[in-house]
């Protein structure tokens, strides 16, 4: 029983986490959330689709209606085709995004280092805080995904 | 020195050289397994559901139910096997980052000192780093990951390439002129992205310096008293946008790349779908077939578009790749000829004949013709103004520079012939930068493993050096972390401490060379002249270069050498040199009526 309250606070403390980054994502840039929302809605879509107008040329085919089969096809390739320029402008601005993100995550936490009295900046744990804030990965990495 | 890039493949052939040095031949099968069942993972599904369709339209439904089960039995194996060969393969990858890491780590420690000091080096090292510190999804570990993909891709495209020529050859020339052009682009635009990567470097260079120097607490205080939070955020600010631009611009290019593949996959699906109905409609084919083949192009679209994807991002990643391995093939010591022989730990001679050293980017030389021949257990000392090239030479005497004109021998042997290693064993040297590293006092004496720290002559040189007594009251001892960068509880040094400590340093590598560079330049007179009187002590018996701001520290030398513009235009004891009432005296008594002033005013 014990373990499995220890691993549920386990899990609550990790979704604490990503709720405050969330939050502080939302601060920071207000774009990020919808347009990832969106890239993932527009992937769903892509598919399911897909799955709809392929489903459709089937039965056409089955019924020997090749005419409208060709359509249905014609408009299976279109809409691929639509989906998936919007899909990748999205992708480029969630890109974007990113690491902008990430510029604007670093930049807070310079300003709050700024902002800090001399005093405690000389403390042995926020200078061990600050030591750590260096080695938060560079924007690079999100930059290339 | 031009920056060197790589073919895409010679990178290939690196990290396969690396699979089968640290796998050895069991990799091929694994991968083998791997490749065989992701591509029938992917032609199964096809396959059988093409096959339940022909019996579902024969109104047979029984044999459509024990053709799904089958599928999903062999599914399970199949994907299995691939899971293995995945695991096997891909859980390994971080720990080649590490041995990158460590290849970076040891190439930055040997390298030769002067290429690293240069900006070239410093660019390079900078550049290089990224791939190393940047994470899973930036550098090597991408270019690793997509290796088997891509393997896997292109057996999955000959497979559904075979097929789809069985029906129509011009379909399947088409997708192969569409992948060629693809190729083009992609290597076009990663060209582009090379460009515009190297501007990018020069913006995230600045921007990693700010940001390390805004949580410097050494760099707090003048940060408060001059008000220069707002110049530092103002400045974070405006590099941000210069990277947004670069990384908007680069961006751009894939978007371009990504619209003609949708056009190209557009057109073929559009031709596919056309062609097999229509060949359903004469009769040629049945809808099952119709489906599996319309699986398959849109299989084959799916292994080139994989393709695309692995090499886009191997591309992406090339430039990243392209740095490291310039960097760790840049300032790398030739040992070709570096047969000179000098016997270890001796006494020694030096002689400088006619050296002349010019840095990178200047014209005027910082050592202009210097002749100079320095005995066994002579001390010499090097005064000057500032910028008169006295920590030049020393870095020259050192090896660690190398004269563009002239030559230095030890023993009458060229310096240059005798390996590096060898070389810099017979000194001991304290720079003007006292410092100490972020590990144990022990280790910062010693710079040696635990295992081979002489703990005796360790305690007798701490003695020596006068810092035994703090070491004491130090909570730890010896093993006491100084510094607070990985230890909460690490100790502070002061800069006496800190002189002491290099002393100590210096006194346990006991070379036959001593070599003082301003060492006490943070002291003051007394405690300057102290130390020394310990230095002097312990080098009695040793060559001994000092280099002093503070003439009257320097009078105990043998030889005083008074440097102007790179010569040395006065030469002698201090006795000889005062009576020469030249620039050396001059010098000297500015210094020595300042001192007298300060005494008066005390």
């Amino acid at each position: 029983m014990r373990k499995i309250k220890e691993k549920w606070k386990t899990s609550f403390s990790y979704h604490e986490y990503g709720i405050a980054c969330l939050k502080i994502a939302w601060r920071l840039d207000r774009s990020v959330l919808p347009v990832g929302m969106l890239l993932s809605i527009a992937g769903v879509l892509q598919i399911y689709l897909g799955l709809f107008l392929s489903s459709e040329i089937i039965d056409t085919l089955l019924r020997e209606q090749y005419q409208k089969g060709m359509v249905l096809a014609g408009i299976l390739v279109g809409t691929n085709f639509l989906l998936g320029i919007g899909r990748a402008r999205l992708a480029m601005a969630q890109k974007e995004r990113n690491v902008k993100l990430s510029l604007s995550f670093k930049q807070m936490l310079r300003e709050k280092v700024l902002k800090l009295d001399y005093e405690s900046m000389e403390d042995a744990k926020k200078w061990e805080n600050l030591q750590i804030m260096n080695c938060v990965p560079d924007s690079r990495e999100i930059c290339q995904r | 020195m031009e920056k060197k890039t790589y073919s895409l493949w010679n990178h290939i052939r690196y990290f396969m050289g690396y699979f089968h040095k640290y796998e050895g031949y069991m990799i091929y099968p694994v991968a083998i397994l791997y490749i065989v069942c992701s591509v029938l993972n992917s032609f199964l599904g096809m396959a059988f559901a093409s096959a339940a369709v022909k019996w579902l339209t024969l109104e047979k439904a029984g044999k459509a139910l024990t053709i799904i089960l089958g599928y999903v039995l062999l599914l399970q194996v199949v994907e299995m096997g691939e899971s293995l060969g995945m695991e096997k393969i891909y859980g390994k990858f971080f720990l080649y980052r590490a041995s990158f890491s460590r290849e970076f780590a040891k190439h930055c420690l040997t390298m030769d000192y002067q290429a690293m000091e240069s900006v070239e080096g410093q660019k390079k090292q900078e550049a290089a780093r990224r791939n190393i510190w940047s994470g899973n999804e930036d550098g090597m570990e991408p270019v690793l990951r997509n290796i088997p993909i891509l393997l896997k891709n292109v057996i999955g495209l000959v497979l559904y390439g075979t097929l789809v020529g069985s029906q129509n050859i011009y379909l399947l020339v088409y997708l192969f002129v569409t992948a060629l052009v693809m190729c083009f682009l992609t290597g076009k635009n990663a060209k582009r992205h090379t460009r515009i990567l190297e501007e990018e470097n020069k913006k995230w260079k600045k921007y990693s310096y700010l940001c390390e120097e805004i949580t410097n607490v050494k760099n707090e205080k003048d940060i408060h008293m001059y008000h220069a939070s707002d110049w530092f955020i103002n400045s974070m600010k405006k590099l941000q946008g210069e990277i947004m631009y670069f990384v908007h611009k680069a961006r751009i290019g894939y978007f371009g790349v990504d619209i003609c593949q949708l056009l190209f996959a557009g057109i073929r699906d559009g031709v596919a779908y056309g062609y097999f109905i229509l060949q359903m409609m004469h009769g040629n084919i049945t809808l099952p077939e119709l489906l599996l083949y319309l699986g398959v192009v849109a299989g084959f679209s799916g292994w080139m578009e994989q393709i695309f994807e692995s090499i886009r991002t191997m591309m992406e990643n090339k430039p990243i790749m392209d740095n490291y391995r310039d960097f760790i093939e840049f300032g790398m010591e030739d040992t070709t000829g570096k047969t000179g022989k000098i016997a270890s730990g001796s006494k020694h001679e030096i002689r400088l004949e006619h050296v002349s050293f010019t840095y990178p980017g200047k014209e005027e030389p910082s050592i202009d013709d210097v002749s100079l021949t320095i005995s066994p257990q002579e001390k010499i000392a090097l005064v000057g103004m500032n910028g008169a090239g006295k920590s030049t030479l020393i870095k020259l005497i050192c090896g660690l520079y190398q004269p563009q004109k002239g030559k230095i021998y030890m023993d009458g042997v060229d310096v240059t012939t005798i390996p590096k290693e060898h070389y810099f064993e017979e000194f001991s040297v304290v720079f003007q930068e006292v410092f100490s590293f972020a590990f144990s006092l022990a280790d910062n004496v010693t710079c040696q493993v635990p295992e081979e720290q002489e703990k005796d002559r360790m305690i007798t040189c701490l003695k020596q050096a006068g810092l035994m007594e703090r070491v004491e009251r130090m909570p730890k001892g010896l093993e006491t972390v100084l510094g607070k960068e990985l230890s909460r509880k690490g100790v502070l040094l002061s800069g006496g401490e800190m002189q002491k400590l290099m002393l100590a340093r210096a006194l346990y590598r006991n070379a036959p060379i001593v070599i003082l560079d301003e060492p006490t330049a943070a002291l003051d007179p007394i405690a300057e002249s102290r130390m020394y009187e310990k230095y002097y002590s312990f080098t009695k018996d040793k060559m001994s270069i000092f280099i002093s701001h503070r003439l009257s520290s320097t009078r105990f030398c043998d030889r005083i050498l008074f440097l102007q513009d790179g010569r040395i235009v006065e030469e002698g004891s201090h006795e000889s040199l005062m009576k020469q009432q030249g620039a050396y005296a001059e010098m000297f008594q500015v210094q020595a009526h300042y001192y007298q002033e300060e005494e008066v005013l005390a």
